[in-house]
């Protein structure tokens, strides 16, 4: 696990002291990443996730005093985070759709992604992460958007690092079978060169 | 050059390249995978792409900027440990340990506001009439005998333009002066007016009649005075930014509800900023759409738009802007003249206008099952 960055300590010390400026300052450096993983977590709500932002940072601030620097302070965060939106998710049946894992690229003319194809990154990946079961989404926002390790994903979701690590790569994989098509489109802005995307490695070769 | 891989070790799973890829694996199986790698085109392809989406997510953080006031927001809640200051919820309010004395205390509240408002509106009805026993309106909303309806926003009363602040507007007509008491943000109106057959109602015709979508609206802040401020000039006037979520499903084919909703809001001088769409085999199609639309047509719009299919979910919210827009305003008038920092308030400035003046839209529209 992971120890809090000595040069935040300082600044933690001043947080838990009550002092405005170091407040501030945290809200400069997580305000816009906690929105946006409250926004993907909550399946593109604003105001859904205007609300659960404002949840967690009150949470963070009323949980400061109790914060001894065991984990990051990222993960602390991100953990106060994700508890703040599984609960609003719970709370409320959100307007996203879980879709069957099969089938999914079958047919076109009512694809998502070949009409997405002409539309930004945001809106392709953001298509995506819609397929992709709750649990499986979480984990590769927070490591894949959020740049968590399997460790911290782990303690912010309070689950085994086996978990984490399954979750991850289901859901990579299932990712990369959605965005195949975009993938392979020598157009694609993510797409450093024309290729051919094969459908999976064989365990075997 | 590279060989297949047939020619050399069998490939690792993809969940171990995922591992690699993510460096977590332990050394022993790093070294196995990037020797591996050396020699094989596929599996360095299924890296290749690992990257790009990971580039790809990385690129999502941040991507969208919270809204200006949010911060405010946040401060605000953590000096008072409130609930989200765009969501009172009554109920929640009238439950808990003290539910009892809240309830009392909701009542008499209710009973003085109510001869106050009978006696200050001739148009008011007779009696607070038809409110069940155990309901509770929710801040901002009137009670008659047959209807709901929400007290009518103070943007809509306001002449168009005047509720936003002019990019790098100085100290002239600077705010001072009486703020309506209450803090809370204004409900959109309500009512279930027909959409025009082409173009838009004047503004004094939202919210004229009652038992409509928004009556329903999940907003629950509080409004200004029933009677406004004396004073009618900009000083007092609340800066309000409006937005909802509606859920509808649909019975005509998706593209065609898109279609014509695009078609709907270039005559209505509104936009789609977002679309996209899900489907799937055997499940009803998806279409999610972010809209922005004039403010002061947010309920013309959603009558309209509600208009098209039956709606499953809808809410509306509102977030005083006020304050930030007070000090924007005299951030400004402090400011030099020229340089970064005019140039950094004057984007926020006008950033907060959009904000006002466009009402932001989340529309869901759904498949109806089996069609």
């Amino acid at each position: 696990m992971q120890k809090t960055d000595p040069e935040d300590r300082e600044w933690i010390r001043q947080l838990q002291r009550g002092e405005a400026l170091a407040f501030e300052r945290l809200l400069d450096r997580y305000e816009r990443r906690v929105y946006n993983l409250a926004l993907r977590m909550l399946g593109g709500h604003s105001t859904d996730a205007e609300d659960a932002t404002q949840d967690i940072f009150l949470e963070v601030h009323r949980s400061l005093p109790r914060f001894r620097g065991e984990a990051r302070l990222d993960t602390w965060i991100h953990r106060i985070a994700v508890n703040v939106c599984l609960q609003r998710r719970r709370k409320k049946v959100l307007p996203t759709t879980e879709l069957p894992e099969a089938d999914l690229l079958d047919g076109t003319e009512g694809d998502p992604f070949q009409a997405a194809v002409r539309g930004e990154l945001r809106e392709i990946l953001t298509v995506a992460l819609d397929h992709l079961p709750p649990a499986q989404r979480d984990v590769v926002l927070l490591h894949g958007m959020q740049g968590l390790s399997y460790s911290e994903v782990a303690e912010a979701m309070s689950c085994p690092v086996g978990t984490v690590k399954s979750r991850l790569s289901t859901g990579f994989r299932r990712l990369r079978e959605l965005l195949g098509g975009y993938l392979s489109d020598p157009n694609c802005p993510m797409a450093t060169a024309p290729h051919t995307v094969s459908t999976g490695v064989e365990a075997n070769g | 050059m590279k060989s297949t891989p047939s020619s050399q070790m069998p490939c690792p799973e993809w969940d171990d390249l995922k591992v690699y890829f993510d460096g977590e694996a332990p050394a022993t199986q790093h070294g196995r995978v990037a020797e591996h790698l050396e020699s094989c085109d596929r599996c360095t392809e299924e890296v290749r792409v690992m990257r790009e989406i990971a580039s790809g997510l990385q690129q999502l953080e941040g991507m969208i900027d919270p809204p200006a006031d949010l911060r405010r927001r946040i401060l605000a809640r953590v000096k008072t440990g409130s609930r989200p200051s765009s969501r009172r919820n009554w109920l929640d309010f009238l439950g808990g340990p003290f539910g009892a004395t809240r309830w009392a205390l909701a009542a008499v509240t209710v009973i003085v506001i109510g001869s106050t408002w009978i006696q200050m509106d001739p148009l008011a009805p007779s009696a607070p009439a038809g409110m069940e026993t155990g309901t509770m309106p929710p801040a901002g909303v009137r009670v008659s005998s047959d209807s709901v309806t929400a007290a009518k926003p103070s943007h809509l009363e306001a002449p168009a333009g005047k509720a936003s602040l002019p990019p790098g507007a100085g100290a002239e007509g600077a705010v001072a002066g009486a703020v309506p008491p209450t803090a809370g943000a204004v409900p959109p109106t309500a009512g279930t007016v027909s959409p025009p057959a082409a173009g838009a109602p004047a503004p004094q015709e939202l919210g004229s009649t009652a038992s409509g979508y928004l009556s329903r609206a999940t907003d629950t802040s509080t409004p200004p005075p029933r009677t406004p401020a004396v004073d009618k000039s900009d000083a007092g006037e609340r800066k309000v930014a409006y937005s909802a979520d509606l859920t509808l499903e649909v019975n005509n084919p998706l593209e065609a509800v898109r279609e014509e909703i695009e078609e709907h809001l270039r005559k209505g001088q509104g936009r789609v900023e977002f679309t996209s769409r899900t489907t799937t085999s055997g499940a009803p199609g998806k279409i999610r759409m972010t809209l922005r639309v004039p403010a002061e047509r947010l309920d013309y719009h959603l009558q309209c738009l509600s208009r098209l299919g039956t709606p499953r979910t809808r809410g509306v919210r509102s977030d005083d802007l006020t304050e930030r827009w007070k000090e924007l305003r005299a951030a400004l008038a402090r400011a030099p003249k020229t340089g970064e920092q005019r140039a950094v308030l004057e984007r926020k400035a006008a950033e907060l206008n959009r904000r006002i003046e466009l009402a932001t839209i989340d529309l869901t529209l759904l498949e109806r099952p089996g069609k």
